[in-house]
């Protein structure tokens, strides 16, 4: 089952996440001299530190919900909720950190990062462990699954050559 | 999409190799290089680098082997048969990516011996990745 692989492929992504906002963590840590000293960036710098973090945290969030998507049951109601409350949360840390003064901003902040950090490791290992019965209302229970919809079409994907496969697959294949 | 998932491979392993050649010519292509840019070197007038300057290094690592191989091993894994070798592969792979900003952070405390990690875990994953990504494109070449 190429599945198992995938929910591999998602476990070590949430372990990397947690790696990178372990780093960052550290890195506010060694600048702020063990946050005894407020970190006093000037605004274009706390700019581009946030630009980065923007497209980051933004891209993690596309993967994180293909990897939901492709790799179990999941309901268009929790798909959504994941994305809104994933963007609300990276609008919310990086917003902090360039308008509110570094006493207010940073634990803010970092809690803000520590929450999408830990939602988006809890999510990927929930897709790593994969659902083996679809609830009620979801994608596959209704029929309107990627997977589903084409195996409907009476292709089978194994029987298929790989790059005919991919023609209908997404990018991580299917569950 | 097939076109589409070749030019996203042909583009992750370019990045892969400018990401690479970056690397050696910020640290050098030596490990004594590596050591003296990392650590420093008294006799010869060479600063150690602040550790906040690797830990960034190590921060901006993660998210780039993050995303590179997360797609890469997808593509993979969608383009081979099943096998113990695809998943010890993609195990590698991972595993190795995450031990190298590790060794890099190592440096300062273990010397020689940390740097000597670091080359090894990291010229492992980038050529894992080089792999991967060549044998996906060839299955995609084959199957035209």
């Amino acid at each position: 089952m190429r599945a198992r692989l995938y929910r591999r492929v998602a476990a070590w992504c949430a372990l990397f996440a947690l790696a990178i906002a372990a780093t960052g963590l550290w890195l506010a840590g060694v600048t702020s001299e063990g946050f005894q000293r407020p970190i006093d960036y000037s605004i274009p710098t706390r700019l581009k530190i946030v630009v980065a973090h923007l497209f980051g945290m933004g891209v993690l969030l596309f993967v994180l919900l293909h990897f939901l998507l492709f790799s179990e049951p999941t309901s268009m109601r929790r798909l959504v909720a994941t994305a809104v409350g994933g963007t609300l949360l990276i609008l919310s840390d990086q917003l902090l950190v360039p308008f509110l003064p570094s006493f207010i901003a940073l634990p803010l902040s970092f809690a803000t990062a520590l929450l999408f950090a830990a939602v988006a490791t809890t999510l990927l290992f929930r897709a790593r462990g994969g659902a083996r019965t679809p609830p009620p209302g979801s994608q596959k229970a209704e029929g309107s699954s990627l997977f589903e919809g084409r195996s409907r079409q009476g292709r089978s994907a194994e029987s298929r050559s790989p790059a005919a496969a991919a023609e209908s697959a997404g990018p991580f294949g299917e569950a | 999409m097939r076109w589409l998932i070749a030019a996203m491979t042909v583009t992750i392993l370019l990045a892969l190799a400018g990401h690479a050649l970056w690397l050696i010519l910020a640290y050098g292509a030596t490990p004594a290089q590596i050591l003296q840019r990392i650590a420093g070197e008294e006799e010869a007038f060479i600063d150690p680098l602040p550790f906040a300057e690797l830990l960034l290094q190590a921060h901006t690592d993660l998210f780039f082997a993050l995303m590179s191989l997360a797609l890469l091993a997808a593509v993979y894994i969608r383009f081979t048969k099943e096998s113990p070798v695809t998943a010890a592969a993609v195990t590698t792979l991972f595993a190795s990516a995450l031990l190298a900003p590790i060794a890099l952070l190592m440096v300062p405390l273990a010397g020689m011996a940390a740097v000597l990690l670091w080359i090894a875990a990291s010229g492992l994953w980038h050529l894992l990745a080089l792999y991967m990504g060549l044998s996906s494109l060839l299955a995609l070449g084959r199957s035209r």
